[in-house]
């Protein structure tokens, strides 16, 4: 709970008596569109299929918002459905080779930041090469924690796991990404 | 447990590779974010929120009156029943009469598996020339749905509706290929889709059942004869052995599995992975958390209640039904519809009738 007030990116009441998220649909899309997309970004080969996804996402969430109980995090509520997403489109998808070319970085985008630019697109390539090599659920726990930055209770939520499960996916994972940036392998 | 013991106490991974998890950090922020779809999509949810917010304002009145005309007409109803019926109501409460003798017919060589009742006695969905799903309201307030099913060169056999109402799942055999798909049914404010959930060579997928919240599939699984029940979660890529045997069937609470093996109904408690023989028959169906009813050799239905020891057994008394051998019977939810499905003689085919307590 301590922790959960700490962050910005919080609901309107979390009290004693528990979570609340009182704001309307369209400011929590204004607060959770960039997280969403850049997550699913980061999943997906290419951008367009990620924004695709972004739209089915947004657009799901829009239809069941009533059923959105409003006492647990949205963020877990949207990404669960973002991550449910994401699942159902590799299932689809996953005869079709992937294409190196239409890899996350490889478009230029208009909204790159500038002083971010150091980190080139190899480095995401790179990146993307070594969480391949990890294990479903630790690609999962990894991406959802670190890259969709949700809290571990969330990704819990999100993964219908426990919290000690995630924590040990966690911990592994980032060792062994550790060990593979530290050996330089990707393959 | 003992995983956790092999790490230190209260152990943080944030704190172990600080410089990879700022490199995460920096390369999250430097994943650039599409701003124009931002805004494009903000104006097509908005533009949604107005439909729906239309559609919600119609909807009451229509509900409403149907309602009120649904409650008078129940009040004559019930009037009637209760006048006419009331002396001897005590001992015909719980009786299963059928009220729909032929509701549908499929031609004599489909299978049991390719007729299924939404789980709010409302609708059935059936499969016809292979490859064409069919729903069929049973009563006014829906209309009927004719859904194509992905075409591929297989022969769907199998349907089962979700828990929600809104998917199907079917099992589609080609040749020596089995595929479970779930199909997304077409509603007022979405287009209907399928999606593959799983395929495999060498293998039959038969009788899937969803599990209490639509969040897994169980199915029976034969390879080299031998059959096995597998679940396969379909929101995740996992996948699990419960047991060997077929026609798995969750009880409501998702307490129990229900499956036959070796020509018996047997039911696993979940918790403790105890199974219990319940006797010779097929086609388990669920009527409560812990009533189930399954059929016998000579076509009758029989009624188990599991949470009782001994479980207790009895045969159901269907009344207004035909001659015809019943091979199947299935429950909706709360246990007040009973789809029928029978062998007619005369002419050859599958009968599918309704009947309710």
């Amino acid at each position: 709970m301590g922790m959960a007030m700490n962050r910005s990116a919080q609901p309107s009441v979390q009290s004693n008596e528990g979570y609340y998220e009182s704001r309307p649909f369209t400011e929590l899309y204004d607060e959770y569109f960039d997280r969403v997309n850049r997550y699913l970004r980061c999943r997906v080969q290419n951008s367009w299929d990620a924004d695709d996804l972004t739209t089915v996402v947004f657009l799901k969430a829009l239809e069941k918002f009533e059923q959105y109980s409003r006492t647990s995090p949205f963020a877990s509520w949207i990404f669960r459905i973002a991550h449910n997403a994401y699942v159902d489109f590799m299932r689809k998808n996953r005869e079709i080779p992937v294409d190196q070319e239409e890899f996350l970085g490889a478009e230029p985008d208009d909204t790159w930041q500038p002083e971010r630019q150091a980190l080139t697109n190899e480095e995401i390539r790179l990146l993307r090469d070594r969480l391949d090599l990890l294990s479903q659920d630790q690609k999962d726990v990894l991406m959802l924690r670190y890259f969709a930055d949700l809290k571990i209770s969330q990704v819990a939520e999100v993964l219908d796991k426990t919290e000690s499960s995630i924590k040990m996916i966690s911990y592994r994972g980032l060792q062994k990404l550790q060990k593979m940036y530290e050996r330089g392998d990707s393959e | 447990m003992r995983e956790e013991n092999q790490n230190p106490r209260g152990y943080d991974e944030d704190q172990t590779v600080p410089m990879l998890l700022t490199h995460l950090k920096q390369l999250r922020r430097s994943v650039p974010v599409n701003y124009q779809l931002k805004s494009e999509l903000k104006k097509q949810l908005m533009q949604r929120m107005r439909e729906l917010e239309a559609q919600k304002k119609k909807i009451p009145d229509v509900s409403s009156s149907k309602r009120r005309r649904k409650l008078i007409q129940a009040g004559v109803v019930s009037l009637v029943v209760a006048l006419a019926f009331g002396s001897f109501g005590w001992w015909t409460k719980d009786a299963i009469s059928v009220r729909e003798p032929k509701l549908l017919s499929l031609p004599v060589q489909s299978s049991a598996e390719q007729v299924d009742m939404d789980p709010a006695g409302t609708q059935i969905a059936y499969i016809s020339q292979s490859s064409v799903l069919h729903t069929l309201p049973l009563n006014s307030d829906q209309k009927p749905l004719s859904v194509k099913l992905p075409p591929t060169e297989g022969k769907y056999l199998s349907v089962s509706w979700g828990n929600h109402g809104t998917q199907i799942a079917v099992v589609e055999q080609q040749k020596q290929l089995s595929r479970l798909w779930i199909v997304d049914l077409p509603t007022t404010y979405s287009m209907g889709s399928s999606r593959l959930l799983k395929e495999e060579e060498g293998v039959l997928y038969q009788a899937p059942s969803w599990s209490q919240n639509d969040d897994s599939i169980a199915y029976s699984r034969t390879k080299n004869g031998v059959q096995e029940i597998w679940v396969s979660s379909t929101i995740s890529f996992q996948e699990w052995k419960i047991a060997e045997g077929s026609q798995p069937e969750w009880s409501p609470d998702g307490r129990f599995l229900a499956f036959v093996d070796e020509g018996e109904i047997r039911i696993m408690e979940m918790r403790t992975g105890k199974i219990t023989i319940l006797g010779k028959g097929e086609w388990p169906s669920w009527s409560g958390d812990a009533r189930l009813t399954y059929t016998n050799s000579e076509g009758k239905l029989v009624e188990s209640m599991v949470d009782v020891q001994p479980v207790a057994t009895s045969e159901v008394a269907l009344f207004n039904r035909s001659s015809d051998r019943l091979i199947r019977a299935n429950w909706s939810a709360k246990g007040k519809q009973l789809l029928l499905i029978s062998h007619e003689e005369q002419p050859k085919a599958l009968v599918i009738s309704l009947a309710s307590r």
